[in-house]
């Protein structure tokens, strides 16, 4: 029985395959360079294998240093993201007030300025109350990175609540915050989670932000990754990498789960 | 029980409530009866307190609520679209009300397990929304309602979104619990035989105004406006011209004391009957045999298509020709009643 071999099953392996090329490769060179003790050319892959990096760069003070710095900065930025976009997502999502769309509009005009453009601006005003150089300058600029993801995610997953549900509660007897409280706030979680994920990770990997604002004092991992980058022996930037790779991909995944396509997709206003 | 007056709404131009008057006694059923965007669920939503009203007062139970938000109102609402809360189990969804009022936790354990009996779903209280029918989400909406002991119980349509089967099954139940308990119920639906078989009284609404409030019989023997002749019941409804004390129908002029200009005559399929001379001259087009009765659609000479229903033994196959007289009249004016005619022989006869 002879088997046709569908025209789009073809241009799909194709695609597949530009995909590996692209996307896969750059990454598998990246975490074989982690691995790699000794990689002499010509070969294609290394010519000696080990942790001798990964030993080299854990016991660095200053690796361990950016990796907590790192994470304070993302816990911080994205908590207070939350505490200040998850109520105005709710207004916008439920509440008539003159100028909503417009704002709503505002956060994606903010978001296609030139970021670099933006940050010598702030950097500029940071100067004069002395915020250049010093945590809570860092984690006020990258604020204003997580506001897209924190308004507009939320508030698709608030308007996708049935009002029915909250007047249901409502109707009952329970106050306007019991009622957000018990109901608004559980349908939206998953949501919520995963918009929070994704503006944790984006703050821990936001490069021009800390190096503008943050330098010298404040040197999270994406800073310290970018000057060892520079540097001759490439595999202590490699393993840099992978050690933010592996839970910045694990929380990914968590929000996709967290989230249907939907409501990301609503969340940028398709 | 509840006692609304004078209550209006506008949205922007369009008034969708006008100043209604309308009272439910106590263990009373009232439909709210109107085709959708008549006002109807507008106005259970005001009683409910979840929406504002422009003018008027709502009062239940002998106090003015008309100020007071939702959740101080002594009413619980059961919606179209179950509106079950789907990260609660099902006890947890009955037992909300009573968290909200505090309750010792022993006796709203109790009181969940009475209303879930109640709705026939006693031992579901560990599942979720998720896991359930739309039969029983909806039974679950109703004994988290009834749980809570609301002086009124509102009901938006509650069953429109399930299949006409389980519809007519849970009328019943709801029907039979509202008079075991003595429930007063104010219901909205746009289906004529629902609120016929489940209402004490009905109150048809249209364009935002109560046409009539009556017993189910009451609406189709005495429908007083034409939009009410018209949604109530199958009604042969047809303009005539009323001139020097006759109205002309088919071609038969009727003696009435409506004074001359246009009018708009019903006959209900039941006050047609057939005649072995004089009256109308139709012919039968489509027959449709219910054992108990036959309805008849008929064409008269001018293209008019009426509605006959009869229990009688004529031989009815399509194209056959009849003639027809009726036996009861309404004639409208301006969408109102104006006029009863029971024509004599003599009438019919001229």
């Amino acid at each position: 029985m002879g088997r046709r071999i569908d025209p789009a099953t073809i241009a799909g392996w194709c695609l597949a395959a530009a995909l590996v090329l692209f996307l896969v490769g750059p990454i598998l060179t990246v975490i074989i360079y982690a691995f790699a003790e000794q990689w002499r050319y010509p070969n294609l892959l290394p010519t000696r294998w080990g942790f001798r990096f990964w030993n080299v760069m854990l016991g660095r003070a200053d690796v361990a240093e950016a990796i907590s710095i790192s994470l304070a900065i993302a816990f911080t930025a994205t908590t207070l993201s939350a505490l200040i976009c998850w109520p105005a997502a709710y207004a916008f999502a439920r509440l008539r007030f003159p100028g909503r769309q417009p704002l709503l509009m505002a956060f994606l005009a903010a978001q296609a300025f030139p970021k670099f453009a933006l940050f010598i601006a702030i950097a500029v005003v940071f100067l004069r109350f002395d915020l250049v150089g010093t945590f809570w300058g860092v984690v006020l600029v990258q604020l204003v990175n997580t506001l897209l993801f924190m308004i507009w995610i939320p508030t698709a997953a608030f308007r996708a609540i049935p009002p029915a549900l909250e007047e249901a509660a409502l109707d009952l007897g329970a106050s306007r915050l019991r009622v957000f409280i018990e109901v608004t706030l559980p349908q939206a979680a998953p949501a919520l989670a995963a918009s929070y994920i994704l503006a944790f990770v984006g703050t821990l990997f936001e490069v021009d932000a800390s190096l503008l604002i943050g330098a010298p004092t404040i040197r999270p991992m994406p800073i310290l990754m970018l000057s060892l980058s520079a540097q001759v022996v490439v595999q202590h930037a490699a393993v840099l990498c992978v050690i933010l790779w592996v839970p910045a991909f694990a929380l990914l995944l968590l929000s996709r789960r967290l989230m249907s396509a939907r409501t990301i997709a609503s969340g940028l206003g398709a | 029980m509840l006692s609304i007056r004078g209550l209006s709404k506008r949205f922007g131009d369009v008034v969708a409530v006008d100043a209604t008057d309308l009272d439910v006694a106590e263990g009373e059923l009232v439909c709210l009866l109107g085709p959708s965007g008549c006002g109807k669920s507008t106005l259970l939503r005001m009683v409910a307190g979840l929406a504002a009203s422009d003018a008027g007062t709502v009062a239940i139970a002998g106090r003015d609520v008309t100020g007071e938000p939702a959740n101080r109102r002594p009413t619980a609402m059961v919606f179209q679209s179950h509106a079950l809360w789907t990260h609660m189990t099902v006890a947890r969804n009955v037992a909300f009300g009573l968290r909200v009022r505090r309750l010792p936790a022993a006796e709203i354990e109790r009181r969940v397990a009475a209303a879930l009996d109640l709705v026939g779903l006693a031992g579901y209280g560990k599942r979720l929304p998720s896991e359930l029918s739309g039969g029983q989400a909806q039974r679950v909406a109703l004994a988290r309602c009834l749980v809570v002991e609301p002086r009124v119980l509102l009901m938006d349509e509650p069953f429109s979104a399930l299949d006409a089967h389980l519809r007519a099954h849970l009328r019943e139940e709801v029907k039979a619990l509202q008079r075991r308990l003595g429930l007063t119920i104010l219901f909205v639906t746009h289906d004529q035989e629902e609120a016929m078989e489940i209402a004490d009284r009905i109150a048809v609404m249209d364009g935002g105004r109560l046409q009539q409030v009556g017993r189910p019989g009451e609406l189709y023997a005495e429908p007083r406006t034409e939009f009410v002749a018209g949604f109530v019941g199958l009604m042969n409804l047809r303009p005539v011209a009323v001139a020097r004390g006759r109205a002309d129908w088919l071609g038969t002029a009727l003696p009435t004391r409506l004074a001359d200009g246009p009018a708009t005559a019903g006959v209900r399929p039941e006050d047609l009957v057939i005649v072995a001379a004089g009256g109308v001259p139709v012919r039968v087009e489509r027959v449709i045999d219910f054992g108990s009765a036959r309805r008849v659609t008929l064409v008269a000479a001018d293209g008019t298509s009426l509605r006959l229903q009869t229990t009688g033994g004529h031989d009815l196959a399509p194209g056959a020709a009849l003639r027809v007289v009726p036996r009861r009249i309404v004639l409208y004016r301006d969408g109102m009643l104006a006029d009863t005619l029971v024509p004599d022989a003599a009438d019919i006869a001229a």
